[in-house]
């Protein structure tokens, strides 16, 4: 194994940075709008933290993964107010539906290569979304799902954005930490085997294709959650929302973010976010230009990443760590959790 | 250290829970005064704790607008994206009176946002909106789905809404400057009754725009003994549409109505031609404009499309209206380097109403919109008359709507060599 | 069943899928000639139609627009690789695929700024009145495209079988490294292969614009068909893609006139994954660019 440290290992320290920071952000920006941006960054970070797991570690393509929200979302709105469920149930059931769809999905697609991966994410995508307008008298078509109530557990409605805030981000952190046990246990070891190259893991014995699967059905899981949450937030969904721009978009969050360690899944998000809610307004007024400017920023930021940082902007943080890791050089031991 | 983190997590969770109450009064202290709408506090409150909102919710006091403040009033529209077509000229046509209204001595300050036809973003902007921007009214927000989204943040904060697609409901400060598609369903009905047609194919654009038109139309062709003997749908990005119109004919019907933006209408008067086919075709109300007109060319010519007063000026009798529309018309072309059609009525009549009632002294959003509904005599605008009450947010009559169909020989040339020509209308 | 009917829907396929034909070809030349999948193929066609367009409005005849436009577009292509493929050139698949959607995202917006949004038409190549044939309608700038279609077809066989250049570059293709050590450069195929690709989009986008009017959005459903049709046609086989596309159009054509206008793209995917699942696994090739 290289030198400086284990490739792959994901650091617990972000959380001492992260929680303070949730903290103290509303309290630094307490106008609804603000919080509600960073709400929205919660919601994708929920389905990049999966994505990471599986385009970072597992080194599979997912050109679709809007398709998991938007079965997340149409399935709470759809249990919620046409069958009168509460929103939890909604939600857990949203998340078997999405796991089982996945299995079904990935047992076929996983077997194939690359391109064939990506094309066939998307045509998933492109489907789930033809499904979602088509079949109206469930899901009301293209003109969108209206009236799905708000958050509800235990009789008590979350109503103000701060509630979603905090909701949302206790979310995140919980899976950011499963995500961490994943990615630093024996699995993430198999995972970054299975992404630098299947053959040579393969030959080790161990079972890729049902790691992969079971990594796609997590990943497929986390952003169906996130469909839901987004569901009972904004109460109101349409198909187009979970259209192949938005897993587009989440490409770019995972690219601009970069996979390893997972928190790129959360730099990802905030950059791409933060980019169309508060540079493309500040651009458009300092050029006067109109609102095409952010469709060519963006394209544009894209290549740059991918050119200059193509691990994303998370890489650019072991700038940041001292050189203490040098005390794993040599041979690698067993991965030392945090204790 | 797993469960210390767990503790920590749940700690804060309880902490800001907590905090909650304290939140809401530290937010409505810091939020800038003027603030008319309503709870810009702690967030969204429907039903739930109005009782925390309390603090800033007389917000009738303090209005924003003593001489030297400008009145802000936010647009939502689509400049980019697919329903451009629509939300272009419905922004620009609320550029435009803001302008007017500034020359009458009003202090208005209109700020136009992009949403890119995405609803998400559209949500985003109006939380924006009211929460930095503090502005007084909503416009927008060219898509019925997207203003159905906007709808829900204009509700929760109370907030107006210029509502300018046909949305199905409107609600309180809620308003609608659009005839609705049962009234543009009703014409086409009259239309084909007129003409003794009986039996009508139809084909809409698979999106929330195209899906939207055959439920009203249903309605209307039933009273009147009119069936649809065919229904098609295509991928509004579609290149071609040949096998759903096959399909069509096969049926016999005696006319065709299509109901889909641009470039898919389009696409359809040209396979449409192609096919040889020339039953009476009648598009809605999203292409009576010089784009489609380009798109369609000479052979599309005879091709009628449900638009309005506005773009037929030249064919109306001498009258106070023509005149109007006819100044609207080329000063908007003038502005903005494009004809104007029927959606840049629609945000500029709704910004003309919150003029009325700025000029009947009112600044607040409260005071507007009570205005609006109980005191405000029947507005005359251009699509049409007002007589907003509060049992009807969206008064707006069928005046102001024409058949029309596309002419290599109008007395007015959108293009370089097509226009518009008058066929019926109210 | 109706025979015209039925006629008519075949025609509409076969012409569909030469348009999915054309778009096609770009995307395998591409990827046979650097093992990058160029998601901005579409904004070439697009490209490609829309200066078509603005120098035929600016009173250019109709030959010098195409060739002009072909020439633009290529050096849209050629640019587009210099500066953001080949810096790039030994990046990862995935990293090259997120710059071509990187690329395409820029393109579009620049022509969005540059064009606007309304759609716009170029005059048919040749008098429009369209020719019955058993009842069903061929519009006559559909035999244009076919024609062009077999025309570059032809170029292509010719280039490959029988020049010094074509020669060069299946060896490119087909092992890259023995390629540069009998002192190809590489680095300049994977330029040509941009150029080249560009300059059928162009062609594509300039004989679909007749029909279909140009937007600036028009690159992304054509772009989807021609990838979907190379995948079909086995990745790196021209007359393969040829085929699948063409089978494409049928399938969306027949689909949707037979069962339901409602769900024929999505019914269209799934016979495409359904066909990569069972069909494709053990034709992978290794080709330019794949890492094991």
């Amino acid at each position: 194994m290289r030198g400086l440290h284990i490739p792959g290992y994901s650091s617990y320290k972000a959380l001492y940075f992260l929680i303070p920071l949730l903290i103290i952000l509303p309290i630094l920006f307490p106008s609804n709008y603000m919080i509600s941006v960073f709400t929205q960054i919660g919601i994708f970070s929920i389905v990049t933290l999966g994505l990471v797991l599986l385009m970072g570690y597992a080194g599979q393509i997912s050109l679709g993964h809007a398709a998991f929200m938007g079965i997340g979302a149409y399935s709470s709105a759809i249990l919620t107010v046409t069958y009168g469920m509460p929103v939890w149930l909604g939600i857990v059931l949203g998340m078997l539906i999405s796991a089982a769809i996945a299995y079904i999905v990935g047992s076929q697609t996983l077997k194939l290569r690359e391109h064939f991966l990506a094309l066939a994410t998307l045509g998933f995508n492109i489907i789930v979304y033809i499904v979602l307008v088509g079949y109206g008298e469930l899901t009301k078509g293209a003109s969108g799902f209206l009236g799905i109530p708000k958050f509800q557990l235990f009789g008590f409605a979350l109503t103000k954005e701060i509630h979603y805030y905090i909701l949302i981000w206790v979310i995140v952190l919980l899976l950011a930490i499963i995500s961490l046990n994943i990615v630093n246990s024996h699995i993430g070891r198999v995972l970054r085997g299975i992404h630098d190259s299947e053959i040579a893991t393969q030959s080790l014995g161990v079972n890729i294709a049902r790691y992969k699967l079971n990594i796609f059905v997590i990943s497929a899981v986390y952003a169906s959650l996130a469909g839901s949450l987004y569901a009972h937030y904004i109460n109101f969904i349409a198909p187009a929302t979970f259209n192949i721009s938005t897993s587009i978009e989440l490409l770019l969050m995972v690219a601009v973010g970069g996979s390893q360690p997972i928190w790129g899944a959360l730099i990802g998000s905030t950059i791409v976010i933060s980019l169309s809610e508060f540079i493309t307004p500040l651009l458009t007024k300092a050029l006067g230009a109109k609102s095409e400017v952010k469709i060519v920023l963006f394209g544009a930021l894209l290549i740059l990443v991918m050119m200059y940082i193509p691990k994303g902007f998370v890489s650019l943080l072991k700038y940041l760590v001292p050189a203490k890791k040098q005390k794993y050089s040599g041979l690698a031991t067993t991965n030392k959790t945090e204790k | 250290m797993r469960k210390v983190l767990s503790i920590l997590l749940i700690a804060l969770l309880v902490f800001a829970l907590a905090a909650c109450g304290n939140n809401n009064s530290n937010n409505s202290g810091q939020s800038s005064g003027g603030t008319t709408s309503g709870t810009s506090g702690g967030g969204g409150t429907s039903g739930g704790s109005s009782g925390g909102s309390s603090g800033n919710g007389s917000s009738s006091g303090s209005g924003s607008s003593t001489s030297g403040e400008p009145i802000k009033i936010g647009v939502i529209s689509a400049y980019t994206g697919g329903a451009v077509g629509i939300g272009k000229p419905a922004g620009d046509g609320a550029k435009l009176a803001a302008k007017h209204l500034r020359e009458q001595g009003l202090n208005i300050e209109l700020i136009v946002e992009d949403y890119e036809t995405n609803d998400t973003k559209a949500v985003s902007l109006a939380k924006k909106l009211i929460s930095e921007d503090k502005v007084v009214a909503l416009a927008g927000a060219a898509q019925v789905s997207t203003t159905m989204a906007v709808r829900e943040v204009a509700l929760e904060n109370n907030m107006i809404l210029l509502a300018n697609p046909p949305i199905p409901q409107f609600g309180d400060h809620i308003y609608g400057f659009n005839q609705g598609n049962d009234k543009v369903t009703q014409l086409i009905v009259d239309y084909l009754k007129a003409n003794n047609i009986t039996k009508v194919g139809w084909i809409n654009a698979r999106d929330a725009y195209g899906q939207d038109g055959l439920p009203y139309f249903e309605k209307a062709a039933e009273t009147a003994g009119i069936q649809v003997v065919a229904h098609e749908e295509f991928d509004a990005t579609a290149t071609d549409m040949t096998v759903q119109l096959t399909k069509i004919r096969s049926a016999n019907p005696e006319a065709l109505i299509v109901w889909s933006r641009s470039p898919g209408a389009g696409i359809v008067v040209k396979n449409f031609v192609q096919l040889g086919m020339n039953i009476p075709m009648i598009h809605s109300n999203a292409v009576a404009n010089a784009g489609f007109l380009e798109q369609i060319g000479p052979e599309g010519a005879g091709t009628m499309v449900v638009g309005d007063k506005l773009t037929v000026y030249h064919d109306l009798p001498d009258s106070d209206l023509r005149k109007r529309l006819e100044n609207f018309a080329k000063e908007y072309e003038q502005e903005f380097g494009y004809g104007a059609s029927t959606m840049s009525m629609q945000l500029y009549d709704g910004l003309m109403v919150i003029g009325e009632a700025i000029k009947a002294g009112h600044t607040t959003t409260e005071a507007i919109s009570n205005y609006i509904v109980n005191e405000m005599p029947p507005y005359h605008g251009l699509q049409g008359v007002y007589d907003f009450s509060p049992d009807d947010h969206a008064p707006l009559d069928a005046s102001g709507l024409a058949i029309i169909k596309a002419s290599t020989n109008a007395k007015v040339n959108a293009t370089e060599n097509m226009g518009w020509e008058l066929v019926m209308t109210y | 069943m109706d025979t015209a009917v039925l006629l008519q829907f075949i025609i509409t396929g076969i012409s569909v899928g030469c348009v999915y034909a054309l778009i096609a070809i770009g995307f395998v030349t591409i990827y046979n000639i650097t093992g990058i999948i160029n998601f901005a193929q579409g904004e070439f066609v697009m490209i490609g139609a829309m200066t078509c367009i603005t120098f035929y409005q600016m009173g250019w005849g109709m030959l010098p627009s195409i060739v002009c436009a072909i020439i633009v577009t290529s050096l849209v292509g050629g640019v587009m690789e210099l500066s953001t493929i080949r810096p790039a050139r030994n990046a990862s698949f995935i990293t090259l695929l997120i710059i071509t959607i990187g690329a395409s995202t820029l393109l579009r917006g620049l022509a969005l700024w540059i064009w606007g949004d309304f759609p716009k038409a170029l005059p048919a190549f040749s008098a429009s009145k369209p020719l019955l044939l058993g009842g069903a309608v061929i519009v006559p700038q559909y035999l244009w495209i076919f024609g062009i279609l077999i025309i570059m077809l032809a170029l292509l066989y010719l280039f490959f079988e029988k020049t010094v250049m074509g020669a060069a570059v299946k060896a490119c293709v087909i092992n890259p490294r023995a390629a540069q050590l009998m002192g190809i450069n590489t680095r300049k195929m994977s330029t040509f292969a941009f150029v080249a690709s560009a300059a059928i989009g162009a062609i594509a986008g300039i004989v679909i614009a007749p029909i279909t009017s140009g937007t600036y959005e028009m690159g992304v459903l054509l772009g989807l068909k021609g990838f979907v049709a190379m995948v079909l046609g086995g990745m790196t086989s021209i007359p393969g893609a040829v085929i699948g596309a063409v089978a494409l159009g049928l399938i969306e054509s027949l689909v949707g006139g037979y069962f339901s206008t409602k769900f024929s793209d999505a019914i269209s995917f799934l016979i495409l994954i359904i066909t990569l699942v069972f069909f494709r696994n053990s034709l992978f090739g290794t080709t330019a660019g794949k890492r094991v």
